[in-house]
């Protein structure tokens, strides 16, 4: 580094460090919101966090948006029109759309902005896969030329969830995805301020003068008019609990996304602090295998083992605000889910029998190693309620405690535990990512390119593609529930159950979104 | 003497080396690198590796090493792999609130301290002396942790007179910036306290044994001058030594403290940074820690040759 | 903590400081502990305190009858009642019990780093304060070490090793050596000088036999409060460890554990944190007032007071 640049690093940490004073005309609206995880990753095709996701659908904006139930509706986009089969769509962008950087959004920024992401997601690599050419047409118009009908994709192009779609300038998009993108433009209702971020502490975006609501339909989640109430958002990351609940009720942040449950009480003796719970499909427990690891490269070994994993112990453990057991695969209020083939395990398992039934299928007490990162609270709580109920099942278990960088990575090691594999790992994946095959990633039999544990199915994934095509809701949910029960023959993982975890704010705060937090349509009065 | 001094500060060189070796072949070998933590909950192992090639993680350790060293000694600590920022800038970012946050607790404790020490040697033996080493004990014993979050709640949560977390900088005024410090310093100087009130008791003790004064005491000469003007006099190079030692040791105490408080300084960054794996931001901090302790000891070491020249090196 | 350790680094920097004696008096070794503490009303609290951990400690299969590691949903977060003395945890787990186990781990890494960094730093020490040529190298790492943060070089260790009881111990003794080697070679160093060890090094005597019987003996009194120290504040760093989530692994109840896990309900369940953090702090009180009479009887220069 020259002396000029170290010159420059000064003057630029002073400044952010003066600007809370500097911006003395402290705008008329502050939220000051407290993520349940630190906003590490801006690129919000680059990280998986639950944080990127929300932080994505803040700052950018997309083609298409979501109501609460999901469906999807124009965003960005003026309107369509199919034509050919539904082999070519032709999607036109409404007027008045424009990047932080003041430059006008066109057409050609969408493109590259959807084949970025189509590397990323697993709902865009299946568009991605039937899309034979993505080209814009003019400064206004894309279009997708099909090998075959996709009539999802409006969905795949408005999802909220991980990866979002978003869209960036195309000098953006079109940049390596390994490089990543530490300075997000978007053409959403709030800008990211650059300059004020502290990395592991605050990230800040303001009101964007130059956004266009759309003029026509409903707030509604992600879809219709998105209008910026507040003029300046702040993200504070607290990392200790204890210390954000002490905050909350001393009007030091407004809304704290995730509280721990056993916190509640103390929220709720304050007359100031709302409990809403906004995430009412909650997180869904999984209790991951490793396909390519003896013992759980058997499904016979998978499904003996299964019968053990009571979901209704690990909710206990877990102690959402309200939690299910006997779950499947699916989350349960999607039109997608069934009861066929439930219940997996029962909620008191008889564990001698389990023990006799794993050993009739071969277990002869070798060692099965579990990876726990104790730093992560819902993982490990999953994971310490699963090792105890397989010490009660007579399995001899090893537990590997890693903090969660570590935890990350050993995931993704496919050798076997004496090489720094594992066998068998607990995690969790937000109810609305499970809500249908889609983005359905632990539902994937595609064997080494599926999320780790590397399950092969054919059955699944013949599934998967069948339900991508079919046209209507009913055949999808029959398809559904095939794959439940070709699931439970299979075991890719699991279910552990469904838990949902409140959010908490200062009264005041009105127009909280369902799901996920989203920052438009807020409003605040001190 | 010129010579030694200069020995002693060429000297500081390879410990310099010694300790760049070593933080950058800990992070080398230390398994979990930042590309998992980057991809996330969902990531395939192919989004992984390719993330580490592009970091340059999947490069030999050598040609690594020796980039980084040549990058040091040209003031480049290298960017942040999370944020993207150069490292020299985020350290320039976090450096106010540990800097207040270490210079107010050191006042703090000096202030409490050195009385407490002056006044336990006084009455050693008595029931003050006991009272005074009782507390140092105390001070010893209690995790850091423990003393921050019983002031949160009662000086905080309870009564109200400080902000529970956070931090005002410098620039939002004095008034806000030592409230929202005072709590974080209290706690972290307990220990201090503890420490420097036994030092200066225990030099105090010595300098009053010495003939001189005790001579003086028996002559009945007013004891307060004695106290204060040769006494303490006598005892400050050693209290000097120990909060000199204390600076840099604060260092550690800090990252607990700026954890429970939820300061953004340099202590809470190196522990972000470990446990995101970021490599850049480690290897610059831990370097300028130990820089930092390295001239404040070379200081200390000098001071106490022309202090004491029985001392040979 | 590191300041903890500043003060056990400090007392170091002191007996290298050349303020002993002109000549030192001979150390008595026999007093030993049972003499100390009809004298010492401090440590005859800090022994008792200790004894009774080290009996719960050996005793804690008699002295609970729940599995320290057993879970039990649905008893969560209970608060002190006769069932559970001092209530269960997040995950159910009986507080009380962990916190007779957790004795173990407490004592099993407080004496283990001490005893072992003692050794290792006397060795160094002496090395360094004998064989002259060794001394700028040996010194330098042990600067280094030194120079970075114990907490954080423990944290990066632990990173490094993955948790385990063995790596929290080896990470606190690799901190806290230099501390031990710098003192031991303080202490050589003034000793080389003194009258008598110039006289025995004159009249020929072997290097061996003159740390046998001149340096040994006087590296003993401020060897063994440093010692004292170490055991204290390598507890304390346990602690911080888990706090932070780099100690033991969390299926070891350790008293940095059980307040890690605790730490996140300290408004609404404070008992969580409050009784390993009363037991810890005890332990290590005696362990520092044990220490401290040490320190009073055997450094010369305290003589007679306090």
């Amino acid at each position: 580094m020259r002396r000029r640049d170290v010159l420059k690093g000064v003057a630029l940490g002073a400044a952010s460090l003066a600007l809370p004073k500097v911006v003395i005309a402290r705008p008329a609206s502050v939220l000051r919101y407290m993520p349940g995880a630190d906003l590490a990753v801006l690129d919000p095709l680059a990280s998986s966090a639950f944080v990127t996701c929300y932080h994505a659908n803040l700052a950018f904006d997309t083609l298409f948006g979501q109501d609460t139930k999901f469906n999807p509706h124009p965003q960005m986009v003026d309107g369509y029109v199919v034509e050919n089969d539904g082999k070519l769509w032709r999607l036109v962008l409404r007027d008045g759309l424009k990047f932080h950087d003041g430059e006008p959004v066109l057409a050609r920024d969408c493109v590259a902005s959807i084949k970025r992401w189509g590397q990323a997601d697993a709902f865009g690599q299946a568009l991605m896969a039937v899309t034979n050419e993505l080209t814009a047409a003019s400064d206004k118009e894309i279009v997708f030329r099909l090998s075959r009908p996709f009539p999802l994709l409006p969905a795949a192009l408005g999802k909220s969830s991980t990866y979002v779609p978003v869209i960036m300038p195309e000098r953006q998009a079109l940049q390596s995805r390994s490089q990543l993108i530490s300075d997000p433009v978007g053409s959403g209702p709030y800008r990211y301020i650059h300059s004020e971020r502290v990395p592991g502490q605050l990230t800040v975006y303001e009101k964007f003068a130059d956004y266009q609501p759309r003029a026509d339909g409903v707030s509604d989640f992600t879809s219709g008019p998105k209008i910026a109430h507040i003029d300046r958002l702040e993200w504070r990351w607290i990392p200790d609990q204890s210390t954000a609940a002490s905050a909350l009720q001393a009007n030091e942040i407004d809304w704290w996304e995730a509280p721990l449950v056993d916190l509640l009480p103390l929220l709720e003796a304050d007359p100031n602090i709302v409990i809403d719970t906004i995430g009412e499909l909650g997180d869904m427990g999984i209790v991951r295998f490793n396909h390519l690891q003896p013992p759980f490269d058997r499904p016979e070994m998978r499904r003996a083992f299964a019968k053990m994993v009571s979901q209704t112990e690990m909710m206990q453990a877990m102690a959402g605000r309200t939690w299910d057991d006997n779950v499947g695969f699916f989350t349960p209020e999607s039109p997608m889910a069934s009861m066929e083939g439930l219940p997996i395990a029962q909620s008191e398992p008889n564990f001698a029998e389990i023990k006799a039934s794993l050993a009739a299928v071969g277990y002869k007490g070798e060692k099965i190693t579990v990876l726990d990162p104790p730093s992560s609270y819902r993982i490990h709580t999953l994971t310490s309620m699963l090792v105890d109920q397989m010490k009660r099942a007579g399995l001899n278990v090893d537990v590997v405690a890693l903090d969660y960088a570590n935890w990350a990575q050993r995931r993704t090691n496919r050798d076997t535990p004496e090489n720094g594999g594992w066998n068998l790992v607990a995690t969790l994946l937000p109810g609305q990512e499970l809500w249908d095959p889609a983005g359905h990633i632990a539902l994937r039999g595609n064997g080494g390119d599926a999320w780790p544990g590397w399950p092969t199915s054919p059955g699944l994934e013949s599934l998967r593609d069948e339900w991508l095509q079919s046209p209507d809701e009913a055949a999808r949910a029959d398809i559904c529930r095939r794959m439940q029960l070709q699931a439970i023959q299979d075991l890719p993982y699991v279910p552990a159950g469904r838990w949902t975890t409140p959010t908490a704010y200062r009264k005041g705060l009105t127009g909280v979104s369902r799901h996920i937090p989203i920052f438009y349509n807020l409003k605040i009065e001190r | 003497m010129l010579h030694y001094i200069l020995r002693r500060v060429l000297s500081t060189v390879p410990v310099m080396g010694i300790v760049a070796f070593l933080v950058f072949s800990l992070l080398y070998l230390a398994p979990g690198d930042p590309a998992s933590v980057i991809a996330g909950e969902q990531a395939s192992a192919a989004d992984i590796e390719r993330i580490r090639e592009q970091l340059g993680l999947d490069r030999p350790y050598l040609i690594r090493f020796g980039e980084w060293l040549w990058h040091i000694m040209r003031g480049d600590l290298g960017v942040s792999v999370f944020s993207s920022i150069p490292v020299t800038q985020l350290i320039v970012q976090r450096l106010e609130p540990t800097v207040s946050l270490m210079v107010y607790t050191l006042i703090l404790s000096v202030l409490i301290a050195v009385p407490m020490g002056v006044l336990a040697a006084w009455k050693a033996g008595t029931s003050i002396d006991r009272a005074v080493m009782t507390f140092a004990v105390l001070g010893f014993s209690i995790p850091v942790f423990v003393i921050g979050y019983l002031l949160a709640y009662v000086m905080a949560l309870k009564l109200g007179w400080f902000p529970v977390q956070g931090y005002a900088p410098l620039s939002s005024g004095i008034g806000p910036w030592l409230r929202s410090l005072t709590l974080p310093a209290l706690a972290l100087s307990c220990v201090y306290v503890a420490l420097i009130a036994r030092t200066t008791r225990a030099t105090m003790l010595e300098v009053l044994n010495q003939d001189y004064i005790k001579t003086a005491r028996a002559k009945g000469l007013n004891q307060f001058p004695i106290l204060f003007h040769h006494a303490l006099k006598n005892a400050a190079v050693p209290v000097v030594t120990v909060i000199g030692i204390g600076v840099a040791l604060l260092i550690g105490g800090a990252v607990v403290t700026e954890s429970v408080f939820v300061l953004p300084g340099l202590g809470r960054l190196t522990v972000d940074a470990i446990l995101q794996r970021d490599y850049p931001v480690i290897q610059g901090v831990i370097l300028l820690f130990s820089f930092l302790y390295i001239i404040i000891n070379l200081i200390v070491d000098i001071v106490y040759t022309i202090v004491d020249p029985r001392i040979r090196y | 903590m590191a300041a903890h350790m500043s003060g056990a680094g400090h007392e170091g920097e002191f007996a290298a400081a050349p303020e002993l004696p002109a000549i030192l008096p001979p150390v008595n070794r026999r007093r030993g502990l049972a003499g100390l503490i009809a004298r010492s009303p401090g440590s005859s609290i800090g022994v008792a305190i200790l004894l009774a951990i080290v009996f719960m400690a050996v005793m804690a299969d008699y002295l609970s009858a729940i599995d320290p590691a057993r879970l039990s949903p649905i008893a969560r977060n209970r608060d002190p009642s006769l069932q559970y003395w001092f209530g269960t945890d997040m995950l159910g787990r009986d507080l009380y019990s962990r916190v007779v186990y957790g004795a173990r781990v407490s004592l099993i890494v407080g004496f283990l780093v001490a005893l072992l960094s003692t050794v290792l730093g006397l060795i160094v020490g002496m090395f360094s304060g004998f064989v002259r040529w060794t001394d700028s190298i040996l010194m330098r790492v042990m600067d280094g070490i030194m120079s970075i943060p114990p907490i954080l070089l423990a944290i990066a260790l632990m990173a490094l090793a993955g948790s385990s009881m063995t790596n929290v111990i080896a990470a606190i003794t690799f901190a806290e050596v230099p501390r031990v080697a710098r003192l031991v070679r303080g202490v050589v160093l003034s000793l080389r000088e003194q009258a008598f060890v110039e006289g025995a090094i004159t009249a020929g005597t072997t290097t061996p036999m003159i740390i046998w019987r001149h340096i040994l003996p006087n590296t003993l009194a401020p060897l063994s409060v440093q010692t004292t120290y170490i055991c204290a504040s390598a507890m304390i760093i346990e602690a911080v460890l888990s706090f932070i989530g780099a100690g033991t692994p969390p299926s070891v109840p350790s008293w940095g554990n059980i307040m890690a896990d605790g730490r996140a309900l300290w408004q609404v369940k404070p008992h969580i944190v409050f009784f390993p953090a009363v037991f810890l702090s005890l332990t290590v009180l005696a362990i520092n007032l044990v220490g401290d009479s040490l320190r009073d009887r055997l450094d010369p220069r305290m003589g007679g007071k306090g």
